[in-house]
């Protein structure tokens, strides 16, 4: 009688401090200790590439090992997990930030300045990229890919319905799907505008920008002359039922639509040829690609929507190895060409001159889309400053855009940042 | 339970009341068994304290702080004690307040007609002329056993419009619909809920009704009260506190709603809000960095949740005493 009472008295007690042990060790396994031997580093990320490319860099680097994490993209989760780890403590040395993201990032104290690690190495991008990677002159990441916008379309289809050159303007864009409409109602020229970053994009090739800054205070000018325009233009195609609504390209609903010939093109940045080529599979040969419709003929702007850096984040014990890291990602032959191939468009100059973006794409009918991509990159206005509050914009303005009209929407969501910003206790100015 | 009918005539003995715990134990005893008690309770309590008390009491004391930023980017960060701004600003979020509206309308559309029909269905398996009561019972129960999320995602493949099997029917009859519009995207929610969780309600209620001792429904049934009849006036009143309670459940279920809207979100559906639920406002002012408004809106959620949970349980239990 005694002993088992003994014993059952032993055995919450053990039972408490396995527990407490098991919590324990769950809480110590994180951070990231400043050794002097070989270091250890975690990538967290989403593009598909990476994996392959840690493993190139693990080969040849054992003195410091990164382990890649896939998170959910940046728009999905992934910037919640990553800002959320750090704050626990427990965060990634490196991260795959887009560079829209990187101010708001910055407000979170989630990434680290760079600047004497990485400067030394700017030289090797296009300018355009080391600006969009850098916060008031300090560098916040090594700029990876970009999004220079293009227009995708289908060359047989543009053929059977009597188009016989892409549109240069968007003029031409709207007469071409109202000829699309007029012969089969059921088929759609383009898809609608449905997302804060196209609208941020289509915005940027007016030559308008959403924030400005001027001292300690932002001004928010997303309800500008430039967005306007552009949300009064997609907003009348989608009244007269000219375009696929919802869904981007590669969406399950553009597939299907894509199948069966009833969507004719998509304007999107080169990252999206990846997309294509991977959902659409037996439509090789009849997709290719042209310059982004201008809103003036000729008047040789273009915009960027995407593209990534890969950032330092805070609590990182080893900047410059994770620095070095970064530069590896981005500029290595070998790493460049798993990027490409995965259908990154580089952000590296020489990354940009190579053998696969030179030469014809099978998939495109031969055609040389590298060239078309970089003519786009060089034409996109640099007038843009991005914001300290990406996730609210972006989600703001998908709802409204969902629910109402895209002018409307503009209106709506210039004054929620507004609100958005001061709440995070920033100065700030509506004009 | 498969040859009912037997079950019903020859109950097995059945305790009325619990069984009542013996007064007056020993001293010397009472204080070992309280130690042993409190062994048994020590890994619970562990886990009760840090998983679900500390989480709870960091957020109500996140909730009374803000942080102060400076310049363009915040610079130096301070913590400052601003008592209830927070509350202020959650309630005065027109987003926020309008998901709460939202949600509560939508429940009080779909629990009533959740509970209504796994009430039918379990009142049809218990039925004395149910037939295949396992395979129904299991067919019922089924579409719990799928992850929300799955099946989140299956049904936004079945109401998307371009690729939806219904709405192509439909429209050749002339009736054009998008489930996924901003104005029908409320019902195709409430009929998530209720596919999913129908099942998981009916087999509270069944078991609720298995419980019912068989000599009480025999008397009924000697007094011609079979059918319809002895379901709504005998098994109906006889199960009330499962009814309660999988209405209790499903208020707080409702009022945590997740997993739908944001599969739908994710799926890039235009007609549905990111801003749909409360927990999706809370989600989107982390996002954002805000992690003290996310802790007021959290506790914000959690009282009126438990504001409407326990209103409901008084006014059954003021009705049940008055009955």
């Amino acid at each position: 009688m005694d002993s088992t009472i003994v014993r059952t008295r032993r055995w919450p007690a053990f039972a408490a401090a396995a527990i407490l042990t098991a919590t324990l060790g769950a809480c110590g396994s994180g951070g990231n200790s400043a050794a002097t031997g070989p270091v250890s580093m975690e990538l967290w990320g989403w593009a598909p590439a990476y994996d392959k490319i840690t493993a190139e860099w693990n080969a040849a680097h054992p003195e410091a090992k990164v382990t890649f994490k896939k998170v959910p993209s940046g728009a999905k989760g992934g910037y919640t997990q990553i800002s959320d780890a750090i704050t626990a403590g427990k965060g990634p040395c490196l991260a795959q930030i887009e560079y829209n993201v990187i101010p708001s990032m910055l407000v979170k104290k989630a990434v680290t300045d760079i600047t004497e690690y990485a400067s030394a190495d700017m030289a090797k991008f296009a300018p355009s990229a080391v600006s969009a990677a850098s916060v008031g002159g300090r560098i916040y990441g090594v700029p990876v890919d970009i999004g220079p916008m293009v227009l995708f379309y289908r060359a047989d289809l543009f053929a059977k319905y009597g188009i016989t050159t892409p549109p240069a303007t968007w003029d031409e864009y709207r007469a071409d799907a109202e000829k699309v409409h007029a012969a089969d109602p059921s088929v759609k020229f383009g898809t609608t505008l449905g997302d804060g970053n196209g609208l941020a994009a289509f915005s940027l090739q007016t030559g308008q920008s959403w924030y400005s800054t001027s001292g300690d205070t932002w001004t928010v000018s997303i309800d500008n002359p430039g967005t306007r325009k552009v949300a009064a233009y997609w907003q009348d195609l989608k009244d007269k039922d000219l375009l696929l609504v919802g869904g981007n390209a590669w969406d399950p609903q553009f597939n299907k639509a894509a199948e069966a010939d009833k969507v004719l093109s998509f304007v999107n940045a080169a990252w999206a040829s990846g997309g294509v080529k991977d959902d659409l599979k037996g439509q090789a040969g009849k997709w290719a690609v042209a310059p982004m419709p201008t809103w003036s003929p000729g008047d040789g702007k273009s915009a960027s929507n995407g593209g990534s850096a890969t950032s330092v984040m805070a609590g990182c014990a080893n900047p410059r190895e994770a620095t070095q890291f970064a530069t590896f990602l981005a500029t290595d032959p070998k790493a460049v060409t798993i990027a490409v191939e995965g259908g990154l468009y580089p952000a590296s100059i020489a990354g940009q001159e190579h053998p696969l973006l030179a030469a014809g794409d099978p998939y495109f009918g031969g055609q040389k889309i590298g060239e078309v991509f970089k003519t786009s990159a060089a034409q996109v206005p640099a007038t843009w400053t991005n914001g300290p509050t990406y996730q609210q914009v972006e989600t703001d303005l998908t709802e409204a855009m969902g629910q109402g009209t895209l002018p409307d929407a503009v209106t709506k969501v210039q004054a929620s940042t507004v609100a958005a910003i001061k709440q995070l206790g920033l100065s700030v100015t509506g004009g | 339970m498969s040859s009912p009918s037997t079950t019903r005539t020859a109950p097995p003995p059945r305790q009325a009341t619990p069984p009542v715990p013996p007064v007056g134990r020993p001293r010397r005893t009472g204080r070992r068994a309280a130690l042993i008690a409190s062994g048994f309770l020590a890994p619970f309590a562990v886990l009760f304290l840090t998983m679900m008390v500390a989480p709870i009491g960091y957020a109500i004391y996140q909730s009374f702080f803000t942080v102060r930023r400076a310049g363009l980017f915040g610079g130096a960060q301070t913590t400052e004690f601003t008592g209830l701004s927070n509350y202020a600003a959650a309630l005065a979020d027109d987003d926020f307040i309008a998901s709460m509206v939202r949600v509560a309308l939508l429940g009080c559309v779909q629990v009533p007609v959740m509970l209504g029909l796994a009430l039918v269905l379990a009142l049809l398996l218990d039925s004395r002329s149910a037939r295949l009561r396992k395979t129904f019972r299991l067919t019922f129960f089924l579409p719990y056993a799928l992850p929300g999320a799955i099946a989140a995602v299956m049904w936004s493949f079945l109401l998307v419009k371009s690729i939806s099997p219904f709405t192509g029917p439909l429209s050749g009859l002339g009736i054009d619909v998008d489930f996924l519009s901003p104005s029908w995207v409320p019902f195709s929610i409430g009929n998530m809920l209720t596919w999913g969780w129908t099942g998981y309600n009916m087999l509270i209620i069944y078991s609720a009704l298995q419980t019912i001792p068989g000599e009480l429904l025999e008397a009924a049934e000697l007094d011609g009260c079979t059918g319809w009849r002895l379901a709504w006036h005998v098994k109906v009143p006889l199960v009330r506190p499962a009814l309660v309670l999988t209405t209790v459940f499903s208020i707080i279920g409702t009022a945590q709603l997740y997993t739908e809207p944001a599969v739908l979100v994710g799926a890039r559906i235009p007609g549905v809000s990111p801003k749909f639920s409360p927990i999706m406002n809370t989600t989107l002012s982390m996002d954002v960095g805000n992690q003290n408004l996310a802790a007021a809106e959290s506790v914000v959620l959690a009282l009126v949740t438990l504001a409407l949970s326990f209103a409901f349980l008084k006014y059954n239990q003021r009705k049940g005493a008055m009955a």
